[in-house]
């Protein structure tokens, strides 16, 4: 009864990746033809080089804020918005409003609002006397992962908050009725009622946030192509500039090997983490 | 009291910043470009779709469109299809089989950058 879907699996998902896995043990430009190394590209990947070690950083830092910060305003927008009132409807509506824009728009929207002679997030800093916030945010390696942290949790946000007010809305009323009767205050119930209530679907947003952010690839290629100087770079990023610019197609190959054991290691980490969490 | 003054900030916050860049660009589709480098946050001077014409026009946006569509229905009808049926059986396989595949696909969903990288498999 598996085969079928065994078979269509392995032609579209397992054939590419074993060929993935065989071009990782060869250099080849695509012109010339595949030459066997051996594991000399994963030797050189973990030895002989900085960019890699800079990007992994990146990456685990990005991922570590856009995780942080999503999940923690998703579900602050969720509780405030959880009840079906006119309003609320229309500011879920809003909210969600980004999710439905081509992250190539979003990268261009953000690319002039963050431009150091004529974006918005300037004037703005200037016309409130802050002009010590009036950077150039996305040419200056200090902030330009952290500008591109912020879009992603402006692009994303909603859509993880229309999450937890699906999962919000299934907790029982009862519970909260029982918790007023009590005399819980509003953080009590929170902390009581809604927090252990919600936890499974603070997995599931963790969950897919964390993969979301640790290959984001759409809104860093549009907006700095991981510059200044590699400042930020993210795996995704440098994967494809490896394959296209550079033609190192064995050694991108064995980057984006090493990348997915990355993507393994933190999602089974992860869940092990909120398992534990949940079953307690 | 705590809770409806941050309620209230917060969200009124986070919607200035959905409607302030969709109004920057919702503004400067009916500029010229000397006006959107110039004064980005100010109304139009004339408003106009000489942008929308030069779109239509000049770009192949009918094209794209079309593309677009036709991209979206495959997709999302064949993700439809087989996913339901994906989902039944391994929900009803509870042998070894069924555990295997879903792990399977579970992890194929997650490696879409080393597929990429797989998809010169099909270069010359």
């Amino acid at each position: 009864m598996g085969l079928p879907a065994a078979l269509i699996f392995s032609i579209f998902y397992f054939i590419p990746f074993l060929a993935n896995l065989r071009y990782s043990l060869t250099k080849w430009d695509r012109i010339t033809e595949p030459e066997f190394v051996g594991l000399r590209n994963f030797v050189n990947l973990l030895t002989n080089d900085d960019l890699f070690y800079k990007v992994l950083g990146n990456n685990l830092r990005f991922t570590f804020l856009v995780v942080l910060f999503q999940t923690l305003f998703s579900l602050i927008f969720a509780l405030f918005l959880v009840k079906n009132s006119r309003v609320n409807v229309a500011l879920r509506t809003l909210f969600f409003f980004p999710t439905i824009l081509s992250s190539i728009s979003v990268g261009m929207i953000w690319l002039f609002m963050y431009d150091p002679n004529f974006g918005a997030v300037n004037l703005f800093f200037t016309r409130i006397g802050l002009e010590q916030f009036a950077l150039n945010w996305l040419g200056s390696e200090s902030s330009a992962l952290y500008a591109i942290a912020f879009t992603q949790v402006w692009f994303h946000t909603g859509q993880m908050m229309v999450i937890y007010i699906a999962g919000l809305q299934q907790i029982p009323q009862e519970l909260y009725e029982a918790a007023e009767m009590d005399g819980a205050s509003r953080w009590q119930q929170f902390r009581n009622v809604t927090w252990p209530m919600s936890i499974p679907t603070t997995i599931v947003v963790m969950a897919y946030t964390t993969i979301q952010s640790f290959r984001a690839f759409d809104l860093i290629f549009a907006m700095t192509q991981g510059g200044p100087n590699s400042s930020s770079n993210i795996f995704a990023v440098l994967i494809y500039q490896t394959l296209f610019n550079e033609l190192r197609i064995g050694y991108a190959a064995a980057q984006s090997i090493f990348f997915i054991l990355l993507l393994v290691f933190v999602t089974v980490l992860q869940r092990k983490f909120l398992n534990s969490r949940y079953e307690k | 009291m705590i809770y409806r003054i941050s309620r209230i900030a917060s969200l009124t916050l986070f919607a200035l910043l959905i409607i302030i860049p969709s109004t920057i660009v919702v503004f400067g589709s009916s500029k010229s470009d000397a006006e959107v480098y110039n004064k980005p946050l100010a109304l139009p001077e004339r408003w106009n779709l000489d942008n929308f014409r030069f779109l239509f026009e000049i770009s192949n946006v009918g094209r794209t469109f079309i593309n677009s569509v036709i991209v979206t229905g495959f997709s999302v009808t064949l993700t439809l299809i087989l996913s339901s049926l994906c989902a039944f059986a391994i929900s009803r396989i509870i042998t070894v089989t069924g555990k295997v595949l879903f792990s399977l696909f579970a992890w194929a969903s997650n490696s879409r950058t080393s597929k990429s990288c797989a998809n010169l498999f099909a270069l010359p």
